[in-house]
């Protein structure tokens, strides 16, 4: 008498076939679907302090450029 | 959870803090109406300032508790049935655990996923971070198993990162950059977390229904305590922390908590927002960041995602300490990660509430400083202050002695007592009422585990205290406290090894208290219960990670297992039962 066919056993029969190397570098290895993930700002360019000084002390104006006197 | 109209919401949140600063202010008022009686001099005022800092601390938690016994968890009007369509995963973060514990938890959960006849598809990712070489061999041979077992081919994943940059935060973050494009959403947990295969379905859903959520919180309820500190900690979290969670939940809005585990994100929302940089600096300020999750979720916030802490959830569980000494290793780490937010809270575009909690994550660590403070300027205040002058009058032949304001003294101790104990009573009153209290071995028990909670934690709380105060200064004179790995299990500890923890504390009573008896008599008494406990602390953390069987502290998890738990002691038990005539993994792999 044959022995009615079962999918699971079946694929768990293929999963004891492989060895732990050969699983995790196959089907047990992450999906290759890369999303990105950029790095935020948690952190002002400046800390406070030279920033506080920064609003304190008066605005300098840029120098013009060598060109703009021409 | 509908969003709360926002000028309630700046109601209850201004309400709150209105009675909080006011009980602040009424301590520090008696405090210098105390002082003034022999004349107010600036340690006086030093002293009404730190009372004034410290009461505030303790009213707000209080007052949270407060807010938390006016309303009913209650499930979002979103909550529905319908087919879950995005796919999802389960991720769950290991660092050098016991691999057939934490694997035979993934086992546990798939199982209870399945046994709800679900067809939605939910992946499990293993992402270690171990760097022990054995247990990581073992981590991959009982995947194999795990896999064989769960019939998972395709659907389990593991791997290993070489390098473990950025600790957990970096763990999650290499997942997504790596496999993220894969999936909808993802439930973040710790190797000691179980969820019920139900609740993680409704987290989904619940997910699914509201498109402007980014992140899903449970209020995990600690299982499987053993020992007398164990149990404290579960009854604690089983019994009060809903209350004060229920009251966090009405006042945060759409800005709640990320708890780093139980949790469900929005992958695409947690990628574009919760990438961390690398702060300026050394450690512990600088480096990376260590307590990520309240940054993720300040930053999901900042991004306009709804971060949603839903405490009517049931069916989420995790383990905690057995014992003070675990318990302390566990809040160093916190305390240089809550401590390093000093150089996040002003981040750019942070919602305000976000910054808010910051400010309560560093408060919750520095306070013992104040109370510290308050005790060491107390018994040295008779020493600076000026004799008393009981002829004021020149010529006047009899003395003149000044008021006593003790009164006052009394009535800030009972107030002080009186926010500490007040919160739970009401919690365990309600309890009774509601019937809540059967889960808790009845009315009569619940309460006998109320008091002997709070008898329980006043005897540790001094210990804490030190041990938090030690992790402060460490993390100020720029230790850093690194990552060890938790201890998980049994966690008994010897009176050699309590004593070799805390011999220090035993010292800096004995030194407090001498010197409150030669120092400051007067107030040798009211030392006496922060004294003897830190005199006495290595009996008391052997007594206390001892196994505990009484009916005190019973939580309705230890009454009834949870199915999850169930399932999971099961697969456990088998798989720590070697197969008849299995081969042995170690032979299997090299053979």
């Amino acid at each position: 008498m044959t022995a009615p066919f079962s999918p699971v056993a079946a694929r768990q029969t293929a999963t004891r076939a492989l060895s732990p190397e050969a699983l995790l570098a196959g089907p047990g290895a992450l999906p290759d679907a890369p999303m990105a993930m950029p790095a935020q700002e948690l952190e002002h360019p400046q800390g406070l302090l030279r920033r506080m000084i920064a609003a304190l002390l008066p605005e300098r104006f840029a120098a013009p450029s060598a060109g703009a006197r021409l | 959870m509908t969003p709360r109209p926002t000028g309630a919401l700046y109601a209850l949140r201004g309400l709150a803090l209105a009675l909080a600063a006011i009980a602040g202010l009424v301590a520090f008022w008696l405090f210098l109406q105390f002082g003034d009686a022999d004349g107010l001099d600036l340690l006086d005022v030093a002293r009404a300032l730190l009372i004034l800092i410290s009461t505030l601390w303790l009213a707000w938690g209080a007052v949270q508790a407060l807010i938390g016994l006016t309303s009913q968890a209650k499930a979002p009007p979103s909550d529905t049935d319908a087919p879950i369509r995005g796919r999802s995963v389960i991720l769950m973060p290991v660092y050098n655990e016991d691999p057939t514990t934490t694997f035979t938890r993934v086992a546990a959960m798939d199982a209870s996923i399945a046994a709800t006849g679900d067809p939605a598809r939910i992946d499990v990712a293993i992402l270690s971070d171990t760097r022990n070489p054995e247990i990581a061999q073992r981590e991959e041979t009982l995947f194999a198993r795990l896999v064989a077992e769960r019939d998972a081919l395709g659907r389990f994943f593991y791997r290993r990162r070489a390098q473990n940059t950025g600790k957990k935060a970096g763990n999650i973050e290499e997942f997504i950059t790596r496999s993220g494009g894969a999936y909808d959403y993802a439930l973040i947990l710790d190797a000691d977390s179980l969820m019920e295969g139900e609740t993680i379905l409704r987290m989904i859903r619940r997910m699914e229904a509201e498109p402007r959520l980014g992140l899903l919180q449970t209020l995990p309820k600690i299982t499987r305590a053993q020992s007398r500190f164990g149990r404290a900690m579960q009854f604690s979290a089983s019994f009060f922390s809903p209350v004060f969670a229920r009251g966090l939940a009405m006042m945060q809005g759409e800005t709640g908590p990320f708890w780093g585990h139980n949790a469900l994100v929005r992958v695409r929302a947690f990628a574009e927002s919760c990438g961390l940089p690398v702060l300026r600096g050394a450690p512990p300020f600088g480096g990376h960041v260590m307590s990520h999750d309240y940054v993720e979720a300040a930053l999901l916030a900042r991004a306009g995602w709804v971060v949603r802490l839903d405490d009517d959830l049931e069916g989420s569980y995790e383990e905690g300490p057995e014992n003070i000494v675990d318990h302390a290793k566990r809040d160093r780490r916190w305390c240089q990660g809550n401590l390093q937010h000093s150089r996040i809270i002003g981040a750019p575009g942070l919602r305000p509430w976000s910054r808010f909690v910051f400010a309560q994550g560093i408060m919750a660590y520095i306070a013992p400083l104040f109370w510290i403070g308050f005790l060491i300027a107390s018994i040295i205040a008779p020493l600076v202050a000026a004799p008393v002058n009981y002829f004021p009058v020149p010529g006047w032949p009899f003395p003149y002695f000044p008021p006593s304001e003790a009164s006052k003294a009394i009535g800030l101790a009972i107030g002080i007592f009186g926010l500490l104990l007040l919160p739970k009573v009401l919690i365990a009153t309600r309890a009774a009422m509601t019937g809540r209290a059967q889960g808790f071995g009845g009315a009569q028990i619940a309460f006998a585990s109320t008091l002997a909670e709070l008898a329980f934690s006043s005897l540790t709380a001094p210990i804490l205290l030190l041990f938090t105060t030690r992790s402060v200064f460490q993390v100020f004179l720029g230790r850093d406290g690194g990552w060890p790995t938790n201890n998980r299990g049994d966690g008994r500890l010897s009176l050699s090894e309590s004593f070799a923890a805390s011999h220090w504390i035993t010292s800096t009573g004995l030194i407090g208290l001498s010197a409150t008896y030669f120092l400051a008599p007067g107030l040798f008494l009211w030392l006496l219960p922060v004294g003897l406990p830190m005199i006495f602390a290595p009996v008391l953390l052997w007594w206390s990670s001892q196994p505990s069987r009484s009916a005190l502290m019973t939580t309705p998890s230890e009454l009834e297992t949870p199915e999850v738990l169930t399932l999971h002691d099961t697969i456990l038990a088998r798989w720590q039962t070697p197969e008849p005539g299995a081969p042995n993994p170690q032979v299997a792999r090299n053979g």
